[in-house]
């Protein structure tokens, strides 16, 4: 009985350290909903994309979150060229790894990432006929079900959208607030509906409300530039980010959060 | 101070009724896969030829004919142009694997469980092949003393045993390579399967891959496997079995090779019927494969 008494107060305080976390649980946004369909959207040229014009030609969406125990993202249908199609996403905010080495310390890296202004969107393209999703109501994926004669089921994977990992697997996505992008080869599918999947990995824990850019674009994704944090500027369609942002880009971060303290993270190396 | 002991002897024989076997039989090879023509229209049957042993569980094998001209699995749905449809298997395993032997010369040609030490591969690859061993500086490797300081040197190792290629003996002086010749003339091994998920009427099915005259494997893979990073070698990989040899065959599946005829179907309904009444299934392999 004298060993029981400890171990039920460490329960409870588990139980009570579990409570507490309820707060990065958030509630659905009635004004931002967590699965949304943006319909169909245009194969752009590389050129759209480039300056100004990228704010006109590319997509610009607020996510919010879903209901509990519910896949939450948006998704949005584009038709087949016959050639390849580069699909890129781009989640709020920026995101770079911190130099805490002592000997060797970086400036460019010595103030932390914000990781509050942070989310995470995970692509996902396959031809419509393969999605298992509603559009607007259901984020769904590109699995079918193969049943073999004694009725064992095995997944059939039809998402086309294939990401290199540093391991060299080819289902692998980007982290918090890092740009996604994979080609898409349409040839011989040309006027066929495909399916863009983003989905909601992770919200931004400071409003809970995901910002992000996506673009459909011609050509292979090799082909049209770098696909970074710049490629799809200012995801968060903000003053403040979009400064953070292009200091990022510049290699000059350094400076901004020295100057904007509050915009980057607090504990400096 | 018996309790924690009984508490640990309890352990070590705690069954923990997954859904998987593990599956031990023989695998016969007929005895024209472990035959070699020589340059001079002789023939020399030698169990060294013999290559690797490919045993798959599948959910069901269809008969020659149906899918190929040989017994092949059944296979799931065909959807994207030239690609097969795939045998989604249950487990499988092998008689002996790819190994790499030292020598770029040999690289995908050395089968485990088929050489007992460095002489026999040189005397296999000399007079059975004839095509010897060669090294890097593009000599003939004609002492075993050489061949194992080669190894030793580029592994790091300091044992023979420490090479699976090399079976060596036992303590009787008996070779440990995996197969016999019986009674029939034919080649016989034992096989292990293991972690097989347990689904009634699942079949066992297999084929062996005879290498080509210059002892070359269709299911072996020269730009795969552990990568050789040696200062004075062709660096490159060491070469592995093809990754999906169990769940597309048909791709690495050749003329001359030879496939099971009849599968052995699994009785047991589950894996604790499995465990009270192992099977032990014999797999022969005898449908020749032809062009």
């Amino acid at each position: 009985m004298r060993f029981l008494l400890p171990a039920g107060a460490l329960a409870i305080a588990g139980l009570t350290a579990c409570d507490g976390r309820t707060a990065l649980m958030p509630e659905p946004n009635p004004d931002y909903p967590g699965v949304v369909d943006l319909g169909e959207v245009a194969v752009l040229q590389p050129s759209d994309i480039k300056g100004d014009s990228v704010y006109e030609m590319a997509t610009y969406e607020i996510l919010g979150p879903p209901e509990v125990g519910q896949r939450g993202g948006a998704s949005a249908s584009f038709i087949g060229t016959g050639g390849s199609v580069c699909v890129i996403v781009d989640p709020e905010a920026v995101y770079w790894s911190e130099s805490v080495s002592i000997i060797d310390n970086k400036e460019k890296w010595a103030y932390p990432d914000n990781y509050l202004d942070d989310g995470d969107i995970d692509l996902e393209v396959g031809l419509s006929a393969n999605y298992t999703g509603s559009p607007g109501i259901e984020i769904g994926d590109f699995e079918a079900v193969y049943e073999d004669s004694l009725g064992t089921e095995s997944y059939i994977e039809f998402n086309e959208c294939a990401i290199g990992g540093y391991l060299g697997q080819t289902d692998a996505h980007s982290g918090r607030g890092t740009v996604e992008s994979c080609t898409i080869d349409t040839s011989g599918r040309a006027g066929k509906e495909y399916t863009v999947v983003l989905n909601t990995w992770s919200v931004p824990f400071d409003d809970f409300l995901l910002s992000y850019a996506f673009a459909v674009v011609e050509g292979d994704c090799g082909s049209i530039g770098a696909l970074d944090e710049c490629a799809l500027p200012n995801e968060s369609l903000s003053e403040t980010f979009g400064a953070l942002e292009a200091a990022f880009c510049d290699g000059e971060q350094y400076t901004f959060c020295t100057n904007n303290p509050t915009l980057c993270g607090t504990d400096l190396h | 101070m018996l309790t924690p002991l009984m508490v640990l002897a309890a352990g070590c024989t705690f069954e923990e009724n997954l859904p998987e076997v593990d599956i031990t039989g023989t695998v016969v090879v007929p005895r024209a896969a472990a035959t070699r023509t020589l340059a001079d229209g002789s023939e020399v049957v030698d169990s060294r030829a013999i290559g690797p042993v490919w045993l798959g569980i599948y959910p069901a094998i269809e008969d020659a004919g149906l899918l190929f001209d040989y017994p092949h699995p059944e296979m799931g749905p065909v959807y994207q142009d030239g690609v097969r449809g795939n045998a989604y298997p249950y487990g499988g395993g092998s008689v002996g694997r790819f190994d790499y032997a030292c020598f770029q010369s040999l690289k995908c040609k050395i089968v485990t469980g088929r050489f007992t030490d460095f002489d026999d591969i040189l005397d296999y690859f000399s007079d059975v092949v004839q095509s010897p061993v060669i090294d890097s500086y593009g000599a003939e490797v004609e002492s075993a003393e050489y061949f194992r300081n080669y190894c030793y040197d580029l592994f790091e190792y300091t044992a023979d045993y420490e090479l699976s290629f090399l079976s060596g003996f036992d303590d009787d002086g008996n070779a440990l390579t995996h197969f016999v010749e019986n009674a029939d003339g034919d080649f016989e091994a034992t096989f292990d399967v293991y972690h097989t998920p347990m689904r009634a009427g699942m079949e066992l099915w297999g084929w062996v891959d005879v290498p080509s005259e210059l002892h070359t494997f269709s299911t072996c893979d020269e730009s795969d496997g552990q990568y050789g990073g040696e200062y004075n070698e062709d660096n490159s990989y060491y070469g592995t079995n093809q990754y999906d040899l169990l769940n597309f065959p048909s791709l690495y599946i050749a003329a001359g090779d030879f496939v099971s005829t009849t599968p052995h179907v699994f009785q047991s309904e589950t894996s604790q019927d499995f465990r009270d009444n192992p099977e032990e299934p014999t797999l022969n392999l005898d449908f020749l494969v032809e062009e």
